[in-house]
């Protein structure tokens, strides 16, 4: 009889799990080089749906991509930014220095 | 008796799906450590190097790639190949000197090694590759593929390098002084210096993280489902389990007796996950440690499982036991320790909502600002097409078309360049580190084409206009900037447009710039999206762009399909009347598939976007706070059947409900103040309102709890 209360808990513990799975936030970021400096690129997914590309440097023209997502170059200084809702699939991301 | 067998029948299915799942997640992990083998393909050779070739202006392309084919070596070029639908595929293209290539192996299978490359290269069918690529018509050979894997082909470098020069290169086998006599002869038909070909100019990242998260999610859930289990199990065989300490069995007797058939049923799996994995990796038995370890991996699970809930045995009190009375301490644990997660979930959840609602409410000020643009057109969405090159960054065929195209319509009304940059403070302070002439005071930098500022009552002369279509770049600079401010910025921007401006346009020959002072009357709209950012600007600078003054960043953005590109339509007929299929065909654009939307549909679909997230959020979050609401209740029930009594006697002698059930109420009144806290400090606007919210309904939970008690009584 007791146990009622315990079934109860676990069956609301394996629902929240499985919604908390969507929440989860993926963010990879990484220092990579341009001719000898450092760029910065942060990309992965937030919320579990969208795919993002987030590049800067001070010193050099730069781009970022998350799947088919263009930021347009960007100048010195100013942050690239491209974001795109891929749902559950594949997130890609790339950076590019000019 | 019935209960008992159902409970053991579900915790041997549990374990069954665990190890399932964990089989999966070791398969997922061999994935991963292929595709990373497959990215760095050639690189493992002790005499290999990387080259990355940036050919934009096309300059001795068919010289370059003699070059390169001719050497020694094995010359390997990956390209990762993206569409709007399907998954990603890699692209591997192969020539030079094979007999040099190294093998493609992971966790001991060889994928393709320099014989299957050869005999590629003998193929009479150029298209011929190893692997499958949309359809195995050219296919000569198969590759294995592994569950939740990349697609990866193989194909012939010399057939398809003169589409497109550009890119990395892994040269694999030439010795010191090859490669240095390599480097030069590189350098001097490409215009690149040999510090240049050696830098890396962009790369990629392939994530398939949802695939391990709920992988990962579901082991810990199920591994939780076969903890709960154990406990009901234990639980229910509490009378069991005294009479036979009375019978003279050791606690560790107990667990043995309780809980090893469990851990013998365990090993089982190892074998299941062994046969299983040889049907489902793709690569047989070829993976087989990959499969014991994991088989082993839930053998541990089940252990540590085991264990805690072992701990009931371990304090259970003989002589409670015997009567059956549950103990209550290790339920108190149990319950109290749910509670704790869900909270600090809560705490979590709520804080992390508070971004997208955010998000929201800017752009729903940003559309407000933006009303009087709403109707215009902006690029929505590209396709790759035939430019996979383009989208990931190794040519620029795609910004070539895109600017044919626009050059041919950008004197018709109603097509604009319209984009604003803001140059904060902290932006200048930033660039002050690596320059040393940067503007001092925040501004906005306005690109704005001559028929939207003719449209939008920014009138320049003819003479002006005809400067920026001839090739020259025109800045307009405020009038009421003092001198040293206007000097610093002219110096600033001659720095930025000349370094490195090898753009295919008259600007990228001739780099004229050409300064003009205008008086600005009016605010003027800057397009940025950001609300740190000014909407409008009473002394922007602008730069009167077109076609032929284009510098590489005006160039590359054409195609920008983000709110903040510089493609604009003032309507949907001007729109159709300059995107029709014809058109699109004439230039090559008809294989992107491009697509505008007005700017207040993009909005409205990134609005729904975050709604979604948001919806997401708010139902975990009232489903956490009913949880905690039902843990609540259970740890009242436990506390007052365990203390029935106590709590009889005490409310006869006229003891308040507050006096009795204070314990209960200290406790949450002390979380829910630490809870409270938690968001003070992680600032979260949201938190501070529901947690707040939270504590009462438990108050409420607990007082309607006493009040029904007290009726039964």
């Amino acid at each position: 009889m007791k146990f009622k209360g315990l079934k109860k808990v676990v069956l609301s513990f394996v629902a929240l799990l499985s919604v908390g799975t969507v929440g989860t936030t993926v963010v990879q970021a990484e220092t990579v080089h341009y001719k000898g400096y450092n760029v910065s690129w942060e990309h992965g997914r937030t919320w579990g749906v969208n795919s993002y590309s987030r590049v800067m440097t001070s010193k050099f023209r730069h781009s970022a991509t998350a799947n088919t997502t263009f930021s347009g170059i960007k100048a010195p200084g100013v942050v690239a930014y491209a974001q795109q809702n891929v749902g559950t699939g594949t997130a890609t991301a790339y950076w590019r220095c000019y | 008796m019935n209960i008992r067998k159902n409970i053991k029948f579900s915790i041997k299915l549990i374990i069954v799906i665990q190890a399932v799942l964990c089989l999966l997640m070791a398969i997922f992990f061999l994935s991963e450590n292929f595709q990373t083998n497959v990215e760095n393909y050639g690189l493992s050779d002790e005499s290999s190097f990387t080259i990355n070739l940036d050919n934009r202006k096309k300059s001795n392309t068919e010289e370059i790639a003699q070059l390169l084919l001719s050497q020694p070596a094995t010359v390997i070029k990956e390209n990762m190949e993206i569409s709007q639908n399907s998954s990603p595929t890699i692209q591997i293209s192969v020539g030079g000197d094979l007999q040099k290539a190294p093998s493609l192996i992971t966790n001991n299978v060889t994928f393709f090694q320099k014989e299957n490359l050869i005999k590629l290269s003998k193929s009479s069918d150029p298209k011929a590759i190893i692997g499958e690529n949309l359809g195995s018509v050219h296919s000569i050979m198969k590759l294995p593929h592994i569950l939740f894997g990349i697609n990866i082909y193989a194909d012939k470098l010399d057939t398809n390098i003169n589409d497109n020069i550009s890119g990395n290169y892994k040269i694999v086998g030439l010795n010191f002084d090859q490669q240095n006599k390599f480097l030069k002869d590189l350098s001097k038909l490409s215009g690149e210096s040999v510090s240049d070909l050696q830098q890396q100019k962009m790369g990629f990242s392939i994530d398939n993280g949802n695939t391990g998260i709920i992988l990962l999610s579901a082991i810990v859930i199920i591994a939780i489902i076969l903890l709960i289990l154990l406990v009901i199990y234990v639980l229910s065989s509490i009378k069991e389990i005294g009479n036979l300490s009375l019978l003279g069995w050791s606690k560790r007797d107990l667990i043995n007796g309780e809980m090893g058939t469990y851990f013998t049923f365990s090993l089982y799996t190892v074998i299941l996950n062994l046969i299983l994995g040889t049907i489902i990796s793709g690569i047989g038995l070829k993976g087989i440690n990959v499969y014991v370890i994991s088989g082993l991996i839930n053998v541990l699970i089940v252990i540590s499982m085991i264990a805690i809930a072992s701990l009931i045995i371990v304090g259970s009190n003989i002589l409670n036991a015997i009567r059956g009375k549950l103990p209550k301490k290790i339920l108190y644990f149990f319950a109290g320790f749910l509670y704790i997660i869900l909270s600090v979930g809560l705490v979590v959840t709520s804080s992390g909502l508070d971004k997208p609602v955010d998000e929201v409410r800017q752009n729903e000020v940003m559309l407000s600002n933006w009303s009087k643009v709403s109707n215009y057109e902006t690029l929505k969405s590209v396709s790759p097409g035939n430019n996979q090159g383009t989208i990931s960054g190794s040519d620029n065929k795609l910004d070539n078309e895109m600017w044919n195209w626009y050059k041919s319509i950008e004197k018709k009304d109603g097509v604009y360049l319209a984009s604003g940059q803001y140059y904060s403070q902290s932006t200048l302070d930033n660039l002050q580190l690596t320059r040393e002439k940067v503007p001092e005071n925040p501004f906005t930098l306005l690109s704005f084409s001559p028929n939207y500022l003719k449209d939008h009552n920014i009138i320049i002369s003819k003479k002006i206009e005809n400067i920026a279509y001839s090739g020259t770049r025109v800045y307009l600079i405020p009038n009421q900037w003092s001198k040293n401010k206007k000097d610093l910025y002219k110096d600033w921007i001659k720095e930025n447009d000349l370094s490195s401006a090898d753009v295919n346009t008259i600007f990228g020959k001739k780099k004229k710039i050409q300064f003009i002072d205008y008086q600005s009357k009016q605010s003027i709209f800057t397009w940025l999206t950001e609300s740190n950012e000014p909407n409008v600007d009473k002394e922007p600078v602008i730069l009167v762009t077109t076609a032929n003054n284009m510098g590489t960043v005006e160039y590359g953005s054409l195609r920008a399909n983000v709110l903040t590109g510089p493609l604009k339509f003032n309507n949907a007929k001007t729109l159709n009347k300059y995107t029709s299929h014809s058109i699109m065909k004439k230039y090559q654009l008809d294989d992107n598939r491009i697509e505008f939307v007005p700017v207040k549909e993009y909005v409205s679909g990134l609005q729904r976007d975050l709604k979604q997230i948001i919806a997401l959020f708010i139902g975990l979050i009232a489903f956490i706070i009913f949880t905690i609401a039902l843990i609540l209740i259970t740890i009242a029930i436990i506390f007052s059947l365990s203390n029935a009594e106590f709590l009889f006697i005490k409310k006869i002698l006229g003891f308040s409900d507050y006096q009795l059930y204070k314990p209960l109420i200290i406790s949450v009144l002390t979380l829910g103040i630490i809870k409270l806290i938690t968001v003070l400090i992680l600032k979260s606007k949201l938190g501070l309102v529901l947690i707040p919210a939270e504590l009462i309904l438990e108050f409420i939970v607990i007082a309607i709890f006493i009040r029904l008690h007290r009726i039964k009584k």
